[in-house]
């Protein structure tokens, strides 16, 4: 596929010619966030810095009406109720600009829970089909980052439809997909000079080997935290600084936990699907009273259990490297960034594994004691 | 650096405080405190069990966390709490209002000279690049020396704290703590200048349209993940809140602009006359939404009509608890008509 | 008086014992008055919530009065006594959220005065009609069943999504991070340099 270019200058022009074909989100600058806004021509999309939301709520909206509903009641007989549905219209064709490499990935992960293993969600297939990615690649890992951990790198491609790759005053345009190729069909081709100083610059970038931490060995990950599972000593101490608010699940770029919800006013009505967050109470409260998840210790264990284990072993064919595993994580680092009290995955992930070593070793002592 | 009588102080500070929580360990199920966060400008909360935990824990200018915050969630535990002089204040509220019973609680009180804002270095710097700092004198008038990482090896950077404090360490007037078992270090005088409530001033000058319009836009960057309710201290609802809450239904799961900027309303109501101002509400909000300002707002009028502060006094009776048959900052409504 | 051919959503929150049965003198002694408050009756103003007053005007009330028996004569001895430090906090709160102060009132009505009943209503009705509609923090998000409001976030919450659209240059932009107004404006430029830049 032909590489294209756009220069800084014209970022504004070309996404406002997407504009006229599309729904175009892009990031803006508000107060201390970065956040996805509909894109109109007096806006600035800011590509410098990872945007403070992830790109979901393009594919999966905080809040969608899945349909209204209207009662009447029979004259004739007033026990009789009859009931009118209508659904949501389809969503409109959406093009999102300025996500990162890990928020891409994120879609490829929403894909796994919404579409595969028999039970496809139409709502999350329609916003699927409707909308694009066109991705900026990274230039440098935050101390936050962790993609290489996952699998994932500062320009990779999966889930993108095209690729911007930044290159001083302007962005190397590379399409992933077929429909990218016909987004950006229309701009300049990139010149051999350009392509040979973006792979220079691609070159002397930091490699996640130079990265400030190595990558762990994470292949043992699914086993080690079954093993530390029931410590809830080790999770107590780990969640003891948990606030149990929302932040880090509805930033993340593959949390898909959702509630559904009646909003009824007299004899109408909508039916609504929200966010829900697993670090909160309710989440798992039962009509009962009983909650199974009863405390913080709980919810962050269900969180990095999910992410780290659960999601690996139910698509274990889904093997990827470095660890030969798929996480439903794509270490694009929202949840340490913006957690108030700094609570940090890759401590937990990295003290799961110890702990799991450590009881390991105890295990094998007390065997040996027997045996003897 | 021997030379500097700051450094020396605060490693001796560090000194009394591992061996004052030492001799408590046996008392208490655990001691909450700080440690290092995931990089050098990043504190983190962390449960001391044993003498082994002590070695984690730190106390300086990163330390914003008001730890106050987990004890509700808590009680019916024996605790140790490190308290800066703000913190102490949430402790005053939350046992003026009986949620904390006094003899489970082992206060650690340490003076504090003031906090670190991150937002506003943020707004400087690509904090995500640094690799070490450290305080060169106090917090109020010192330096914050950063070792960043770069294309170009490392490199040193000077930044002048007193441009880096928290908005309420500007107008600190309890540097010391107002509750504890055991102070920590040397008393020091307020250093803060008198809340003159300039950011208010500057909302209350916009016309009613426009400071409509203003929270419009703030609260339209919500996300709903109630980490302001969370972080706040004597938020203790938790998840019976009433935003939760489908009957009453005073809220509903949309993510619309009115029930957000309704939830916020609530907050602020909520808290009338328990507020301390700690600002853990605005500095968890990890959209950066300016939500204190609705709680100086309220605190402004309280002072004004009751002349009354929140979590100061222990023996105080908070004013919305209580009234005065005449009262003498409130006119009559009727009359004025 | 403005704008008087226009209906105003007005609410009047009424205890059970003064207020409520004052307006009913005025009703009984026949007295002319405008039609547009709605009476919710409770049982003492001490019951009144400040977020009910809130709600009501955030979800579309143009104006709350809120009624209760004269000080020293509450039914319950002292629940407007409370009520009173609770509803005057509000008052003074009300316009740092941006609702005009005029919108919100609190004033005390006994059961024999049907007349003072009258004027409060007739003056509170006038100033919201000087004051006009409140404005609305979402028109569309409460109308149920317009088939164009229902795609989700995009027009269900036509603010949230083209909050930059509707206002091209917003003239506070300082006030959008409150602490960027502390800094002076040579650091500014300095600051916006390096966050680009990262």
């Amino acid at each position: 596929m032909v590489a294209r270019h756009i220069k800084e200058t014209e970022l504004a022009a070309v996404a406002a010619a997407w504009a006229r074909s599309y729904r175009v989100l892009a990031p803006v600058r508000e107060g201390a966030a970065i956040v996805y806004r509909v894109f109109s021509e007096d806006m600035h999309p800011f590509l410098g810095r990872p945007p403070t939301s992830s790109a979901k709520e393009a594919l999966l909206p905080q809040t969608e009406n899945l349909f209204t509903y209207k009662y009447r009641k029979d004259q004739a007989d007033l026990t009789r109720t009859e009931v009118f549905l209508s659904e949501a219209l389809p969503p409109e064709p959406t093009l999102i600009l300025g996500p990162r490499p890990c928020d891409a990935r994120g879609r490829h992960l929403l894909d796994r829970v919404f579409l595969e293993r028999g039970v496809v969600d139409p709502q999350y297939k329609a916003h699927r089909a409707a909308t694009l990615f066109v991705s900026v690649a990274c230039t440098s890992l935050q101390n936050t980052c962790f993609c290489h951990w996952t699998g994932g790198g500062m320009d990779d491609e999966t889930g993108s439809d095209v690729l911007l790759h930044p290159l001083n005053g302007g962005f190397v345009a590379k399409a992933v997909t077929p429909a990218g190729e016909k987004l950006i069909a229309e701009l300049p081709e990139a010149t051999a000079q350009t392509l040979a100083s973006l792979d220079e610059r691609k070159a002397a970038a930091q490699t996640p080997d130079q990265a400030p931490e190595q990558t762990p060995d994470l292949k043992d990950i699914a086993g080690s935290f079954l093993a530390v599972f029931a410590d809830l000593d080790f999770w107590t101490d780990q969640s003891a600084r948990c606030l149990s608010c929302g932040v880090c699940t509805y930033l993340c770029p593959t949390c898909s936990c959702f509630n559904i919800t009646d909003e009824n006013q007299g004899m109408s009505g909508r039916r609504l699907r929200t966010w829900d967050t697993c670090m909160s109470a309710l989440y798992t409260l039962e009509g009962s009273g009983h909650n199974p998840r009863g405390s913080r210790a709980h919810r962050l264990r269900n969180r990095v259990g999910h992410k780290f284990c659960y999601h690996p072993r139910e698509f274990s064919e889904a093997a990827t490297e470095p660890s030969g595993l798929e996480f439903s994580c794509t270490g694009c680092g929202r949840c340490i960034k913006s957690c108030p009290v700094a609570v940090d995955i890759r401590q937990i992930v990295l003290d799961v594994l110890d702990k799991a070593r450590e009881k390991a070793a105890e295990t094998a002592g007390a065997k040996g004691e027997e045996a003897k | 650096m021997a030379s500097d009588p700051f450094a020396t102080g605060a490693a001796s500070r560090m000194e009394t405080l591992r061996s004052k929580i030492a001799q408590e360990l046996a008392n208490v199920d655990f001691v909450l405190g700080y440690g290092r966060g995931f990089d050098p400008l990043h504190a983190t909360p962390v449960t001391v069990r044993n003498e082994k935990d002590l070695d984690r824990l730190i106390f300086d200018a990163t330390c914003v966390q008001n730890l106050a915050t987990s004890l509700y969630g808590l009680r019916g535990k024996r605790l140790g709490v490190v308290v800066k002089g703000c913190d102490s204040r949430s402790i005053v509220q939350l046992l003026q209002e009986r949620l904390w019973e006094r003899e489970n609680l082992v206060i650690f009180g340490l003076p504090c000279e003031g906090v670190l804002d991150l937002a506003k270095l943020r707004a400087s710097m690509d904090i995500a690049s640094v690799k070490e700092a450290r305080v060169e004198g106090s917090p109020r008038d010192g330096l914050l020396r950063l070792k960043l990482a770069g294309d170009g090896g490392e490199r040193v950077r000077d930044i002048e704290t007193r441009g880096l404090l928290a908005d309420k360490c500007l107008r600190c007037q309890h540097p010391n703590p107002l509750v504890y078992d055991h102070l920590i270090g040397p008393e020091i005088a307020p250093q803060g200048a008198e809340d003159d409530y300039a950011d208010l001033a500057a909302l209350e000058k916009l016309s009613t349209q426009e400071r409509f319009d203003f929270w419009k836009r703030q609260m339209g960057r919500c996300i709903r993940c109630y980490a302001c309710r969370n972080a706040c201290p004597l938020c203790v609802c938790k998840h019976v809140c009433l935003a939760d809450s489908r009957e009453p239904h005073w809220l509903s799961a949309e993510a619309t602009l009115q029930e957000k900027w309704l939830f916020q309303v609530m907050h602020a109501l909520h808290l009338a006359g328990r507020c301390t101002e700690c600002g853990e509400c605005q500095r968890s909000c990890p959209m950066g939404i300016p939500i204190l300002l609705l709680k100086r707002m309220m605190n402004r009028e309280l002072k004004e009509l009751f002349n009354y502060q929140a979590g100061v006094n222990l023996d105080a009776v908070p004013p919305l608890h209580t009234f005065l048959m005449e009262e003498d900052r409130i006119k009559d409504r009727g009359l004025l008509w | 008086m403005q704008d008087m051919g226009r209906e105003y959503r007005i609410i009047g929150f009424l205890c059970n014992w003064c207020s409520y049965g004052g307006a009913d003198a005025a009703g009984v002694a026949r007295f002319s008055q405008p039609t547009e408050l709605r009476i919710i009756r409770v049982p003492c103003s001490g019951r009144v919530d400040p977020m009910f007053v809130a709600k009501a005007l955030l979800s579309g009330a143009d104006g709350v009065l809120v009624s209760g028996c004269h000080p020293r004569d509450c039914h319950y001895t002292e629940g407007n006594l409370y009520a009173r430090r609770r509803l005057e906090l509000l008052r003074r709160f009300l316009p740092i959220i941006g609702v005009d102060e005029g919108r919100f009132e609190y004033v005390w009505v006994s059961a024999s005065e049907g007349s003072r009943w009258r004027d409060m209503v007739t003056k509170f009705t006038d100033k919201i009609h000087q004051l006009g509609p409140m404005p609305r923090m979402a028109e569309a998000a409460r109308t149920l069943c317009k088939l164009e409001g229902m795609l989700g976030v995009s027009s269900a919450q036509p603010d949230m999504w083209r909050a930059d659209a509707a206002s091209p240059a917003p003239r506070h932009d300082a006030l959008l991070n409150m602490d960027d107004f502390r800094l002076d404006a040579s650091k500014l430029d300095e600051a916006k340099e390096v966050m680009d830049g990262e």
